[in-house]
């Protein structure tokens, strides 16, 4: 298969995966899991991108967005992210994300990262992916 | 007939809390609800009553 044609059906296939994640997230997760999930996912990919050393980030959004993304309301997620503080899993503070505890967020939000094809601690790819 | 915990019928109930002058609601499930106080109180209101239903149907077939 073409190298382009396999990374056109990798993004393909990935976008899918999300959307099925987010679905789930939206659908079967409490607010804090929605947080807690919406979190962790983006922790796994800043990570991939160098932008994330793992436990900290920066995360130009606001308290609203998340809400919006989350599907629950400004109230609701300023709770929520008094809650995580509180539980010692996350801070989220002046557009900067620090995970205190990546396995409890993850766990909170049951998040499992498989779905995002992201190397593992290997360094080779659970599934073979395009370079690039 | 599906036993209720696998037809994602909710044997767990939910949480309320105040915040701000908003009643949450969250769960069962994935339900994360902000209401007014109006609105949580006459929620709360059908639910018993709706509640109310099903336990004196049970009660009078138990007769």
């Amino acid at each position: 298969m073409p190298e382009l044609t396999r990374k056109l059906w990798f993004s393909t296939l990935l976008d899918a995966a999300m959307h099925r994640a987010w679905l789930f997230r939206l659908g079967r997760l409490d607010a804090v899991g929605r947080v807690a999930h919406f979190l962790s996912e983006t922790n796994v990919r800043l990570v991939s991108a160098d932008l994330s050393d793992g436990t900290r980030f920066a995360l130009g959004i606001t308290q609203a967005d998340i809400s919006e993304i989350c599907g629950i309301t400004s109230v609701h997620a300023n709770r929520v992210l008094r809650q995580l503080r509180e539980e010692r899993l996350c801070i989220f503070r002046s557009s900067l994300v620090e995970i205190l505890d990546v396995e409890g967020l993850a766990r909170r939000g049951q998040f499992n990262p498989a779905y995002l094809y992201i190397e593992n601690k290997s360094g080779r790819p659970d599934i073979e992916r395009p370079t690039s | 007939m599906i036993p209720p915990e696998d037809s994602g019928v909710q044997l767990l109930p939910g949480k309320a809390s105040v915040e701000e002058g908003l009643v949450l609601l969250d769960g069962p499930d994935g339900v994360a609800v902000t209401m007014t106080a109006y609105a949580a109180s006459e929620t709360g209101k059908s639910l018993l009553e709706a509640a109310r239903l099903i336990e004196e149907k049970s009660d009078n077939e138990k007769l």
